[in-house]
């Protein structure tokens, strides 16, 4: 019975997570737990053979990859292993750290119960009742976004409100689909079920204009929360959105449907990019940071008909590596200057006084922005590759984009490199206490994005199989 | 495979050097073995030009389906004469710096020079975009790290940043330029870039010169600055120059217009870069300026599409600039040897600049061939004029130094001869004899006329002697600021705060109360607008 993916890598973890919920006092026990657990199911899932026969020794487990649940069937198959692995690599590290930079005491258990919300809204089938348990991903998110004692704030409000516009808008395309099956080609239903999967997929994915949560909560949550949030979050939806173009065939014939994805993607890497250039508020570049990621991810899968979608999953270890450092960074300077505002402008001086994490912010930045020799430039760098410069129309604002998060980046370095206006030179000059976490954290953080930088090839096997349940998007060219 | 050994040798001796000072402190013995591998490293690289020209695959990203990537170095015709005037500067200014070296440990600059020659030398010896891409990145970096822990925290910040800011600009426009070509050919080499986007190419290039447009990508020596800096100035240039000196010669065939714009904005470079840099206090202050105007000469040879013909610019950038920055202290019984610098730099026949004047010029006589007389002649004059004026005395140095000091002078001018030699074949030509007689002219009849006017200090002097001075100085202040494009970074700086304000407002409005509302009403109009243009079959 529990040789069963779905048993395994699903409700297990909903079981663990609610024994971590009655444990939540116990921090050193319910952590304990959860990275022992997180760490076992990312290596299972990793190395689970094609066959799903797990040879120890002489004795062989065979694992069977279907459960039928209240009518509905989950399927987690080898194919959808790499994308388990990757969420539970997420929840093994964010637990490592959650509860020295002071989450809520809720993080092991919730962090636990959304991964394995996520793979379910992955493996259920139809896949488009994935919206309701989405949505439940949000309703289970409140706890960890605002904490018992602090008064919950707009953002918050917003993200669910949003959330919850999105599922009918899904659920209402299946219901059109049903009749699409029988309709011509031309049907005026095919365009309104596409109106209706875009918007929700752009409410789900916050792409511009429905993005003003993200700021927001950016603003007023723990931001370790919140990049854990948003990685397995925007990790597991662009997923689920190639799904619809894998099983539709009269989505993925639409025409101009993948020039209208690239341009959402340029467009939202222009808008991300624009407004990162203007912000003062360094939490709120998490926020930003995460529209301009899922601006990449919609090129790559807009430019699937030139291979694009190849480079999706390079994205994904190098974006963990950024979310994580941003956030990370951003904790300690709160947590070791209790009186920064959150400013850029008053970072000045940091440099000096915290040397270590100011060169994981700035590496973090010049990585994310995808500056060659950190992580995320060999993806970027062919997704740019792959763009027609023939017409200098997508390119142009492709630039702007690029120029926007650059100017952001520059902005943070010359903050941090000059000297405090109010203290005297040489009491700034002196460096402050950042003990041996900080320089390690930052030291492995640079190493890697280095690492990721020169040798791409280390981390894109991790999780070149996420595209391997995709057969039919292949075909349409 | 020698081309690593160079390269080992300047590692090892930096690593060397780092060892052996964190015990105690012995300043000699580091000099000495940063001196012996540098001379090393120099002698190795100029028997490989013997071997030209040398192929080196270092790294292809796997898988290669996926990638398309290679790490690849080339030692050619091109890029050779760059390494050996960035490996003679190198050698220079270890020498040089023994007249420092007394005051304070100098070994942290030493291993700095050390690490960015041979930084450098990988990224012009780089045949692959994407080799170029990922050193110009490495450059920057450790430029960028080793500027701010030698920086004063008080002054120096803002311009180390602007500077990296600068670099890194030029580094995407180089990711985007070969992007262009991919179209047209994956995975090439820079022997292979395609005429569509050698412009693409010109332009990363200048961006990173200062030339396109007009900017100040290099450290402005003030009073107190350390004038061995000679080589963090000169040396990240190179690369860029071996660039430009690789493109396709068939640049006409592309957007006119777009021709027309770059070639306005390097000759406004040029002109104004010549202007500023007679008119500066000191030599040091000087020196971005000297780099872009000869930076710009270089651009011009490829729009004109003779970009081998930029080598010589390039070189008598490297070498005469650096023979006239490392100059320090400017030593009034030594002028002679930096003056011999201008063997380099005047472009008389036979001599190394001889092959770039039909390359600058190009095949039509025009306005912008006037242009480049006139700021070739300004260079020169400016030359002069910062090695008469020098003052110093040989009393000031330590014993050693008055050996060493000349020697590095030495070192760099007869590498100029040496390359006006044997750099490439067909570098020992007359050339276009006259254009160098022309800007001789043009030089010797500007120091008789100030001569005969009296003034000998241009500072001081000019403001005093010179007839119609007062006409002059208004027009000169408002050509300056023409050509400076400082009313341009100033529009530009009004537009972005204006858009920063408007964005303020929006972001008010919009995670306001009525904020949601306002999203799903422009998310349904983008919908609407994006469904009108799905055109059912």
């Amino acid at each position: 019975m529990i040789n069963n993916t779905v048993i395994i890598w699903i409700l297990i973890p909903v079981a663990l997570s609610g024994i971590l919920a009655l444990l939540q006092r116990f921090a050193k026990l319910s952590t304990a737990i959860v990275l022992v657990s997180s760490a076992l199911l990312t290596v299972l899932a990793f190395i689970l053979p094609e066959d799903l026969i797990l040879s120890i020794g002489s004795r062989q487990i065979a694992f069977t990859d279907s459960l039928e649940i209240f009518g509905r069937v989950l399927k987690i198959t080898k194919a959808n292993l790499s994308l388990v692995g990757g969420i539970y690599l997420c929840v093994f590290l964010w637990n490592s750290l959650a509860r020295k930079l002071e989450t809520s005491q809720w993080f092991n258990a919730l962090s636990l119960l959304i991964a394995s919300l996520w793979i379910s809204a992955l493996a259920v089938q139809p896949f488009l009742y994935a919206s309701v348990i989405i949505l439940l991903v949000a309703v289970v998110s409140i706890p960890l976004l605002s904490p018992r004692g602090s008064r919950s704030g707009a953002g918050v409000l917003r993200y669910v409100t949003l959330q919850a516009i999105a599922m009918p808008l899904i659920l209402l395309s299946a219901w059109m689909l049903s009749d699409i099956e029988t309709a011509p080609s031309a049907s005026a239903l095919i365009l309104r079920a596409t109106v209706l999967i875009l918007g929700g997929f752009a409410i789900w994915l916050a792409l511009f204009p429905v993005h003003t949560w993200l700021p927001m909560v950016g603003q007023e949550s723990h931001p370790w929360t919140l990049s854990f949030l948003l990685v397995v979050m925007q990790s597991s939806l662009t997923v689920f959105f190639i799904y619809f173009f894998e099983e539709y065939a009269w989505l993925r014939n639409l025409p101009n449907i993948w020039e209208i994805l690239r341009w959402a993607g340029i467009g939202t890497i222009f808008i991300a990019s624009l407004l990162l250039s203007f912000q003062n508020q360094i939490r709120r570049l998490l926020a930003y940071f995460y529209l301009w990621e899922t601006g990449y991810a919609l090129l790559a899968i807009g430019l699937a008909q030139d291979g694009g979608l190849h480079y999706l999953p390079l994205i994904f270890m190098p974006r963990i590596l950024g979310y994580a450092g941003l956030s990370y960074i951003i904790v300690k300077l709160e947590h070791l200057e209790p009186d920064f505002d959150g400013n850029i402008n008053n970072l000045k001086g940091f440099f000096h006084r915290y040397p270590f994490l100011s060169l994981g912010l700035i590496s973090t930045l010049l990585s994310l922005s995808g500056l060659p020799i950190l992580a995320s430039f060999p993806a970027k760098r062919h997704l740019i590759n792959l763009l027609p410069w023939s017409g200098y129309g997508m390119e142009t604002w492709l630039i702007l984009g690029f120029v926007g998060a650059l100017i952001m980046t520059f902005r943070i370095i010359y903050a941090l490199v000059s000297p405090s206006e109010e203290e005297q030179a040489i009491a700034m000059l002196a460096p402050q206490k950042e003990d041996i976490g900080i320089a390690v954290f930052c030291t492995a953080l640079m190493l890697l994005f280095l690492i990721s930088g020169f040798f791409p090839s280390i981390f894109s096997g991790l999780f070149k199989g996420i595209l391997a349940p995709f057969e039919n998007i292949y075909l349409f060219n | 495979m020698a081309f690593f050994i160079v390269l080992g040798l300047l590692v090892i001796a930096s690593f060397l050097i780092v060892v052996l000072q964190r015990g105690k402190s012995k300043v000699g013995l580091a000099w000495f073995i940063a001196l012996v591998a540098s001379a090393a490293a120099w002698f190795v690289l100029f028997l490989l030009r013997l071997f030209l020209p040398l192929n080196l695959e270092l790294l292809s990203w796997v898988p290669t389906e996926l990638f398309q990537g290679t790490l690849a170095l080339s030692l050619d015709y091109f890029s050779w004469p760059y390494a050996i005037a960035i490996m003679t500067l190198c050698v220079a200014s270890i020498f040089t710096e023994t007249t420092v070296a007394s005051k304070k440990d100098s070994s942290p600059r030493w291993v700095a020079s050390l690490t960015l020659t041979a930084l450098t030398l990988v990224s012009l010896a780089s045949a692959t975009p994407l080799t170029l891409t990922i050193t110009w990145s490495l450059i920057d970096i450790a430029e960028l790290f080793y500027r701010l822990r030698a920086a004063n925290p008080e002054k120096d910040q803002g311009a180390i940043v602007r500077i990296f800011s600068l670099r890194v600009f030029g580094t995407f426009a180089l990711i985007f330029a070969t992007a262009v070509a991919w179209q047209v050919q994956p995975d090439f080499s820079f022997d292979q870039i395609p005429s569509t986007a050698g412009l693409f190419f010109l332009l990363a290039a200048g961006l990173r010169l200062g030339v396109l447009p007009v900017h100040l990508p290099f450290t402005q020596g003030g009073a107190d600055s350390q004038e061995s800096k000679f080589l963090f100035d000169l040396a990240p240039v190179a690369s860029s120059l071996t660039l430009i000196a690789r493109l396709p010669g068939d640049f006409l065939t592309l957007n006119r217009t777009l021709l027309i714009i770059v070639q306005v904005l390097s000759a406004i470079a040029m002109l104004y870069g010549a202007m500023m840099w007679i008119s500066r206090k000191t030599a040091t202050q000087a020196r971005p300026y000297w780099i872009i105007t000869l930076s710009a000469f270089a651009l011009q040879c490829a729009l004109n599409g003779d970009p081998g013909s930029s080598r010589v610019w390039g070189l008598a950038l490297l070498l005469s600039g650096g023979l006239l920055f490392s100059f320090n202290p400017p030593i009034r019984r030594i002028r002679f040897l930096p003056a011999l610098g201008l063997v380099g730099l005047l472009g008389l026949p036979y001599t190394l600049c001889a092959s770039g004047w039909q390359g600058v010029l190009g095949q039509n006589f025009g306005i912008v061939s006037v242009g480049v007389l006139i700021s070739h002649s300004l260079l020169v004059l400016g030359y002069v004029r910062y090695i008469a004026e020098a003052s110093g005395v040989v009393t000031g140095l330590e014993k050693h130094a008055r050996i060493t000091f000349p020697l590095g002078l030495i070192i760099i001018f007869q590498t100029i001869v040496l390359l006006g030699l044997i750099a490439w074949p067909g570098v020992l030509t007359a050339g276009v004899w006259w254009a160098s007689l022309i800007s001789l002219a043009i030089t010797v009849l500007v120091i008789i006329t100030l001569r005969v006017l009296g003034i000998r200090d241009l500072q001081q002097d000019l403001a005093y002697k010179l007839p119609f001075y007062r006409i002059l100085s208004p027009v000169i202040r408002f050509l300056r600021v023409i050509f400076s494009l400082s009313w341009l970074y100033n529009a530009l700086t009004w537009i972005y705060r204006q858009v920063f304000r408007l964005e303020n407002f929006a972001s008010t409005i919009i995670e306001g109360d009525g904020g949601l509302l306002w999203s799903l009403v422009f998310l349904l109009i983008i919908l609407l607008f994006l469904a009108s243009g799905v055109k059912l079959s």
